[in-house]
C-alpha cells in the first residue's frame, strides 16, 4: 500500500504527525454497519501518553502520494490507557480519511499525534452534563468513562437513530453500576421535547458539553443561551461536515503570483495546487491552524473558530473552508 | 423615564470613583460604582439579591423597579458579609438552578466575600453581578500572621494587625479570594537597629 510509504518517511510529515507516535492495530470492532472501533498500542511497546478526557488523535493517512490528517475522538477514560481507541463512522464521499481507518486491520501500523485536548472537563463543575448525537458519542463517552473513575457526577444523553448507535452497551454498564445517570433518545425528535424541560432543571453548577452534528449542536447551545446559560457553561466540539459548498470563483494575490481558486475548491486546495505550503491539520474550519492574513478583499467567514469581533476586523481567514466575496482577494503568508 | 426616590450620586465620568486610588499597574479593583452589568443580567431567568446595608437596600429597589432585574427575584438583605450572612448566601445559591443570576450589592470588602462564596457553591463570574458602593472600609490581610483586619486606612496607609500588632502597609494588591488588600509590615525594608 502507498500509504505505508508515504508514512514512512517521518522527515517530510506535518510537525503534529512528525513529533507523534507510531501505533499498532490490535483489533478491530464493527460496532454498525457505518462505525467501526480501532484499538491501537504503541509498535514498541512503550506506555502510552495518558490524556485528558475528550481529547483526539489526529491520524496521518495517505490520498494519493500526499500526507492528509484526520482528528479522532478517543473514547477512553485516559487514565494509563493500555490503549488508544478511536470509534470511526465511514464517510464514503469524504476526503478519505475514515475509508483509510475501515480499512485497517490488525498488525497494521498508524502514525498518529499525541492525544490533544480540545474538550476537556470543567475541574470545578459539580455535575457534567453530556449530550451527544450520533457519532458525537464518541468524546462523550471518553467524559463518561473518566466521570465514573474519578466519581464525578455525569448525566449522558445520548440522542441516536437506532441501528446507528454505538457504544451503547458500554453506556449501560456504567449506568447500571450507578456510575452515571444515563437518558436514551431515540431520535431528534423526542430529543427536541425533551432538551427544554432538562435545561431548565440543571442545579448551579452544571456544566454542558456536546458533540454533534454542527446543526444539532447550534439549536442545542442557542436553547441553552435562551434558556439563561452563560457561554462559560457550554462546551461543544465540531464534529459534522466543515461547510464545503461550492462558491463563486475568485482569484488569490499572494505576492506576486495569482492564483485561481474555482468554484469548488477551497482556497487552501487552490495554495497547495499552486505549490505553496500552508499550515494546516483539520481542514473543517475548526482547529484555527491555517489562519492567513488578509491584506484587501472581503472574507465569507465559513469557519468555527473566529470569534465575531475577528470576524469584524476581517484581517484573518481560514483558507480551508472560508472564501472571498471580492474578484481578488491578496494574502501574506 | 425615572421614579428614583433616592438621591443618587454624580454618576458622571469625572465624578469620584469607588477607589480613587486604583493606580494604573496595581489590581485593584476598578468596578464602576452604582452600575449593574447589563451583560451578566442578559438572558437571566431568575435572580438573586443580595444587599450589604440599607443603601445597598435602597439601590436593589431601584434596579428592580427600573427593569434592570428581570425574572423571579428572591432577595435577602444582611447589615454586612457576617459568617451568618455568607452561610444564607451559600444555601440559597446552592440550591438554585442554571439560569440564575446573582447581584451583590455593597462595600467592596462585603461584594467581594460574597463573590468568593457564590464560586465556591459553583457559580461562574458570568453569572455574578458585582454593585460596589463606594465605601472607606477595607480588609487587609495580614502576609505575617495571615489574619484579616478591617480597616479605613486608604490604600498606601498603615493599619495595626488586629492579632499580630504589626504596622501594616495596605498594599495596592487586592486578593479577590479574600476580599482583602496584601498588608506587610511597614518598615519591612528597614535595617533592624541596634536594641542596646
Amino acid at each position: 500500500m502507498t500509504g505505508a510509504n508515504t508514512l514512512a518517511d517521518t522527515r517530510a510529515l506535518p510537525a503534529i504527525l512528525r513529533d507523534g507516535l507510531t501505533l499498532t492495530v490490535r483489533n478491530v470492532v464493527q460496532e454498525n454497519p457505518f462505525i467501526r472501533t480501532v484499538h491501537l498500542t504503541a509498535a514498541d511497546s512503550t506506555e502510552l501518553p495518558g490524556f485528558t478526557p475528550g481529547s483526539h488523535l489526529v491520524v496521518g493517512y495517505d490520498a494519493g502520494g500526499r500526507v492528509r490528517t484526520n482528528a479522532y475522538s478517543l473514547i477512553g477514560s485516559g487514565w494509563v490507557p493500555a490503549e488508544y481507541s478511536i470509534s470511526v463512522l465511514l464517510c464514503r464521499d469524504g476526503n478519505g480519511g475514515s475509508r483509510y481507518v475501515h480499512g485497517l486491520q490488525p498488525g497494521d501500523t498508524v502514525r498518529a499525534s499525541r492525544p490533544r485536548s480540545a474538550l476537556p472537563p470543567v475541574t470545578t463543575a459539580r455535575h457534567h452534563l453530556l449530550i451527544a448525537a450520533g457519532i458525537g458519542i464518541t468524546p462523550i463517552l471518553s467524559h463518561a468513562r473518566a466521570a465514573a473513575h474519578w466519581g464525578r457526577r455525569a448525566t449522558v444523553v445520548y440522542v441516536y437513530r437506532p441501528g446507528a448507535e454505538a457504544h451503547l452497551g458500554a453506556l449501560r454498564e456504567l449506568a447500571a453500576a450507578g456510575k452515571i445517570a444515563l437518558i436514551e433518545c431515540a431520535g431528534r425528535a423526542r430529543f427536541a421535547q425533551l432538551s427544554g424541560p432538562l435545561l431548565s432543571t440543571q442545579p448551579i453548577g452544571t456544566h454542558l458539553y456536546t458533540c454533534g452534528p454542527d446543526g444539532f449542536m447550534t439549536d442545542l447551545l442557542e436553547q441553552a443561551q435562551q434558556l439563561g446559560w452563560p457561554a462559560d457553561r457550554l462546551h461543544s466540539e465540531a464534529f459534522g461536515a466543515a461547510d464545503t459548498a461550492p462558491g463563486r470563483p475568485f482569484t488569490a494575490r499572494v505576492g506576486e503570483r495569482a492564483i485561481p481558486v474555482a468554484e469548488t475548491q477551497s482556497l487552501l486546495e487552490a495554495l497547495e495546487g499552486a505549490g505553496l505550503e500552508v499550515p494546516n491539520l483539520c481542514r473543517q474550519g475548526v482547529c484555527g491552524e491555517c489562519a492567513l492574513t488578509v491584506v484587501r478583499g472581503d472574507v465569507e467567514h465559513r469557519d468555527s473558530f473566529l470569534s465575531p469581533t475577528d470576524r469584524e476586523r476581517g484581517d484573518r481567514l481560514m483558507c480551508c473552508v472560508s472564501r472571498a466575496t471580492t474578484d481578488e482577494l491578496e494574502l501574506s503568508l | 423615564m425615572t421614579v428614583d426616590t433616592l438621591s443618587l450620586p454624580d454618576l458622571s465620568p469625572t465624578a469620584t470613583r469607588g477607589n480613587e486610588l486604583a493606580a494604573p499597574g496595581t489590581n485593584v479593583p476598578r468596578d464602576d460604582p452604582y452600575t449593574l452589568d447589563v451583560a451578566v443580567m442578559s438572558g437571566a431567568r431568575r435572580a438573586i439579591v443580595v444587599a450589604f446595608g440599607s443603601e445597598a437596600a435602597a439601590h436593589s429597589e431601584r434596579f428592580v423597579r427600573s427593569g434592570q432585574i428581570p425574572g423571579t427575584r428572591h432577595t435577602y438583605t444582611a447589615d454586612a458579609a457576617t459568617a451568618e450572612a455568607l452561610e444564607r448566601l451559600t444555601g440559597l445559591v446552592d440550591s438554585c438552578l442554571v439560569g440564575t443570576r446573582l447581584v451583590l450589592i455593597g462595600a467592596e470588602a462585603d461584594v467581594y466575600a460574597g463573590r468568593r462564596c457564590a464560586r465556591d457553591a459553583g457559580m461562574v463570574d458570568a453569572e455574578i453581578a458585582l454593585v460596589v458602593l463606594p465605601s472607606r472600609r477595607r480588609r487587609v490581610y495580614c502576609a505575617h500572621c495571615r489574619t484579616v483586619t478591617t480597616t479605613t486606612q486608604p490604600i498606601d496607609g498603615v493599619a495595626p494587625c488586629a492579632a499580630c500588632g504589626d504596622s501594616l502597609l495596605l498594599y495596592g494588591h487586592f486578593s479577590r479570594v479574600h476580599a482583602a488588600y496584601l498588608g506587610f509590615k511597614v518598615d519591612a525594608e528597614e535595617p533592624l537597629r541596634e536594641s542596646a
